[in-house]
C-alpha cells in the first residue's frame, strides 16, 4: 500500500517537474534555433561586414547584407519612443497613484486598460491614416512616413504598460513614508516626488524596462508608419527597424542568403534584448540592494 | 517610358520638371524581392537603381500610400487599382483589359502557372488549370480586375 | 503654536510638479479618446450582419469576416486547451514541489525571459519549428502552440500569485491528517488557486486578440470556413491578423475600421471581466 502510494506521488512530482521545465526548454529551443538558423549567414558575409555595413541590398547583382541602418534605426527609434513615453506616463502615474480624486482615477484608469488592450495593428492603422499625412502637412515634407511617426506611434503604445507598471508600484509604497514625510512639514506634492517617487524607484524603473522591450520588439504598427527604406536613421527619412526588416523580407525571401540574413537579423535582434534586459536587470538590482 | 526611368532613377525630383505643380516627387515601390517590382523593372530598364521612398510590402499599400500623398507616384497591379488612384497612360496608352491584351500598354507581364518538368499534373491540378485558362474562368477574371487569357 | 508658510520656492515646485502631472494626464486622456473615438467613427458605420456571417468571396464580391471571426475563436479554445495545464502544472512545481532553489530560479528567469522576447521572433521560430520542423505546416495549430508559448509566463505567473494565497496552515493541517502530496495539492491547493488562473485565462485571450506578428508566419491568412478539428489543420487567418491583411494589403480600409472597433469592444470586456472576477474573488477570500 505505502510504496504504491510512493510510486504515485513520485509519478506526479515527476510530471509537474517536466511541466515546470517547460519554460526553460522553450528557451533553450528559441535560442538554439535562431542560432543555427542565423549563424550561416553571418559567417558568409563576416561578421564586421554583417554588423557595421552601412549599406543593405539584398536582391542587387552584387547584394550587400550591412545592417547598421537597421541596428541604429532599432536604437534611435526606442530612445525617442522613451524620451516621449516615459515623462508623459511617470507624471500620469503619479497623479494616477497619488493626486487623483477616486472618480476621476477610475475613469483613466479605464481608459489607460483600453488602450493597453488595443492591438497593436489598430495602432498602425490610425497612424497610417492620421499621423503620416499629418506629419507631412505639419512639417511641409514630402511625405510622412518616416522615423518621426515611428516614434510617436511607439510612444503611445508603451504608454499604458508605463502607467500601469509604475502606479502599482507606487501605490505599494508603505503609508509611514507619507505621513512621516508630510508630519514633518512636506507638502504633499514634495512628498509625492521627493519620498514615494524613490521608495518605488525599482518599480518604476521596471515599468521602463517593460517600454523598452515592447519598443524594440515592435514589427507590425511601425511597418505601416516608417517607409521601408534601409536608409540610415533619420528624423523625416523613411527608415527600417530590425523587426521590420525581418517582416518585410520574409514573404518573399528566396531560399539562398538572403533569407539566411534575415534570420541572422532575428538573431541580432534577440541577443540585443537579451543584453538590454540583462542589463537594465543587473541595474535594478543594484539599486534594490543599495 | 524614358520619363518614369527617369523619375524613378532619381533623374527627375520635381514634378515642375515634367510639366505639374512645384513639388517633390515621392517614390513609391515594392520591396526588393517583389515579383512586381521586379516585373517594373525590368520592362523600365531601372533594376537596381531606383530611388525609393518608401518600400511597401504590397500593391494595396502602394495604392494607399499614393493616394495619400498628392507628391506620390507608385507602381501597383492593375486589378488592384481604385478610384483613389489616377492610372497614367504610358507612351499615350492608358492600361485597361484591352491595351494589355494587345500589348500596347507597355509595362506588363504574364502570370505564370509553374508545373514540375517531366511529370504529368495530377488530375485535380489539370483540371484547375484547364479551368483558369478557359472561358468560363475568363469571366471571373476580369470582375477580379485582372487580364485573362481568353 | 508657530504656523509656517511654506516658500515660495517650494510653492513654485508644487506648482510646476502639478502642471507637469495635469498635462500629461490630459495628455494621455486625450490619446485614449482620440483613439477610441477615431476608431468608432470610421468602424460601427460599417458594421452589419453581412459583414458578420458571411466569408469573402470575389463571386459574390462581398467581403464577410465570419470566417476570420470562427478563427479567432478555434485558436482561442486550443490554446488555452494547452497552456493551462502546462501553466498550472509548472507554477504547481514551482511552489509545492520544487526543492533546489536554483532549480526555481532557472524557470523563473526562463519565464521572464519567454514574456520579453517579441512576438515577431516568436513568429519566425515557430514557422521554423512547429511548420517546417515537424511539419504542420501553416496551419491554426502551429499558430496556436506558438502562442502557447508566449502565454505560459502570465498564466505561471497569475497561478503563482494565487497559490501564494493559499495559507499554508491549510497544507499543513491536510498533512497532518496524513494526506499525501498530491492528494493535498488536488484537494487544498489546486481549489485556492482558481482565482489565478481564471485571472491568467482572462489576460491571456486578451494578449492573444491583440496578437498579429506571431500569427502571421505560422497560422498564415486564409479565409476558408471550417469546423473546429479542420480549422486547426489549416490556415487561417484571425481577427487582427485579417485587420492587418485588409488594411496593408487590400487598403480596404472600411473592413478593417469593422474589425478595429469589434476588437476595442472586445478588449473592454476583457478589461470588465478582468476586474470583476478581480473583485469576486477578492471578496470571496475575505469571507
Amino acid at each position: 500500500m505505502k510504496s504504491r502510494k510512493r510510486l504515485l506521488e513520485n509519478t506526479v512530482h515527476g510530471i509537474f517537474l517536466i511541466l515546470g521545465l517547460i519554460t526553460v526548454g522553450s528557451v533553450l529551443l528559441i535560442t538554439v534555433y535562431l542560432v543555427i538558423s542565423g549563424i550561416p549567414a553571418i559567417r558568409e558575409i563576416g561578421l564586421v561586414k554583417f554588423l557595421f555595413g552601412k549599406t543593405w541590398d539584398s536582391s542587387a547583382a552584387e547584394p550587400q547584407f550591412g545592417i547598421l541602418p537597421f541596428i541604429l534605426t532599432s536604437v534611435y527609434g526606442t530612445a525617442g519612443a522613451i524620451l516621449l513615453g516615459v515623462p508623459v506616463g511617470f507624471f500620469t502615474a503619479v497623479y494616477l497613484a497619488k493626486a487623483a480624486p477616486a472618480r476621476l482615477k477610475s475613469v483613466v484608469s479605464q481608459a489607460v486598460s483600453l488602450l493597453a488592450g488595443i492591438p497593436s495593428v489598430v495602432y498602425g492603422l490610425v497612424g497610417m491614416l492620421v499621423l503620416v499625412p499629418g506629419i507631412r502637412k505639419v512639417f511641409h515634407v514630402a511625405d510622412g512616413a518616416s522615423l518621426l511617426a515611428a516614434i510617436l506611434v511607439l510612444a503611445v503604445m508603451i504608454l499604458p504598460s508605463i502607467i500601469k507598471v509604475s502606479v502599482t508600484a507606487l501605490e505599494s509604497v508603505p503609508r509611514e513614508y507619507e505621513d512621516a514625510s508630510l508630519a514633518l512639514g512636506a507638502t504633499p506634492t514634495e512628498t509625492w516626488f521627493r519620498v514615494s517617487v524613490p521608495a518605488a524607484k525599482s518599480g518604476i524603473a521596471a515599468a521602463v524596462v517593460l517600454g523598452v522591450g515592447r519598443a524594440i520588439g515592435e514589427a507590425m504598427a511601425v511597418m505601416m508608419v516608417s517607409g521601408n527604406v534601409a536608409n540610415m536613421p533619420s528624423l523625416f527619412q523613411s527608415v527600417r527597424f530590425l523587426t521590420t526588416a525581418v517582416a518585410s523580407e520574409m514573404a518573399y525571401a528566396g531560399a539562398g542568403l538572403q533569407r539566411q540574413a534575415l534570420f541572422s537579423i532575428a538573431l541580432v535582434l534577440y541577443l540585443f534584448i537579451m543584453l538590454i534586459n540583462a542589463t537594465l536587470n543587473f541595474f535594478l538590482k543594484r539599486s534594490r540592494e543599495g | 517610358m524614358e520619363t518614369i526611368a527617369q523619375i524613378y532613377t532619381g533623374q527627375i525630383t520635381n514634378w515642375k520638371e515634367v510639366g505639374g505643380d512645384d513639388a517633390e516627387i515621392v517614390l513609391i515601390g515594392r520591396e526588393s524581392n517583389s515579383g512586381t517590382r521586379d516585373g517594373f523593372e525590368t520592362v523600365t530598364g531601372t533594376a537596381d537603381q531606383c530611388k525609393y521612398r518608401q518600400e511597401l510590402t504590397s500593391t494595396g499599400d502602394v495604392i494607399t500610400a499614393v493616394s495619400q500623398n498628392p507628391g506620390a507616384i507608385g507602381y501597383a497591379s492593375l486589378a488592384s487599382v481604385k478610384d483613389s488612384v489616377k492610372a497614367l497612360a504610358v507612351g499615350g496608352v492608358t492600361p485597361s483589359e484591352a491595351t494589355v491584351k494587345d500589348g500596347s500598354y507597355a509595362i506588363q507581364r504574364p502570370f505564370v502557372l509553374v508545373t514540375k518538368t517531366g511529370t504529368a499534373l495530377s488530375e485535380t491540378a489539370q483540371s484547375f488549370f484547364d479551368f483558369v485558362t478557359s472561358a468560363e474562368a475568363a469571366g471571373i477574371i476580369s470582375d477580379a480586375g485582372a487580364v485573362p487569357v481568353h | 503654536m508657530e504656523h509656517k508658510t511654506i516658500s515660495g520656492r517650494r510653492k513654485a515646485y508644487g506648482g510646476v510638479m502639478r502642471v507637469l502631472m495635469l498635462f500629461s494626464v490630459a495628455v494621455t486622456c486625450a490619446l485614449a479618446l482620440f483613439l477610441i473615438g477615431y476608431v468608432l467613427y470610421k468602424g460601427v458605420p460599417n458594421l452589419s450582419w453581412e459583414l458578420l456571417s458571411t466569408k469573402p468571396s470575389y463571386l459574390s464580391g462581398t467581403i464577410g469576416i465570419l470566417p476570420d471571426i470562427l478563427n479567432t475563436i478555434y485558436v482561442v479554445i486550443a490554446t488555452l486547451i494547452i497552456v493551462l495545464p502546462l501553466g498550472v502544472g509548472a507554477a504547481i512545481y514551482l511552489s509545492e514541489y520544487a526543492g533546489s532553489k536554483r532549480l526555481v530560479a532557472v524557470i523563473e528567469y526562463a519565464a521572464e525571459t519567454l514574456s520579453g522576447i517579441p512576438s515577431i521572433i516568436y513568429g519566425l521560430v515557430g514557422m521554423l519549428f512547429f511548420c517546417q520542423f515537424l511539419n504542420m505546416k501553416t496551419s491554426l495549430l502551429a499558430g496556436s502552440l506558438t502562442l502557447v508559448i508566449m502565454n505560459l509566463p502570465t498564466v505561471m505567473r497569475t497561478t503563482q500569485e494565487s497559490l501564494k494565497t493559499v495559507p499554508q496552515s491549510y497544507r499543513e493541517g491536510a498533512f497532518g491528517l496524513g494526506a499525501g502530496k498530491w492528494r493535498v495539492v488536488r484537494t487544498v491547493v489546486l481549489p485556492g488557486c482558481v482565482d489565478g488562473v481564471v485571472t491568467g485565462c482572462i489576460l491571456s485571450v486578451g494578449r492573444i486578440l491583440g496578437e498579429t506578428a506571431a500569427l502571421l508566419y505560422t497560422a498564415g491568412f486564409a479565409h476558408a470556413l471550417y469546423g473546429f478539428f479542420d480549422g486547426l489543420q489549416n490556415a487561417g487567418a484571425t481577427l487582427t491578423v485579417a485587420l492587418y491583411v485588409y488594411a496593408k494589403e487590400q487598403g480596404e480600409f472600411e473592413v478593417a475600421f469593422a474589425i478595429a472597433s469589434i476588437l476595442m469592444v472586445l478588449a473592454l470586456l476583457i478589461n470588465l471581466a478582468a476586474s470583476l472576477t478581480g473583485k469576486y474573488f477578492k471578496k470571496r477570500r475575505s469571507l
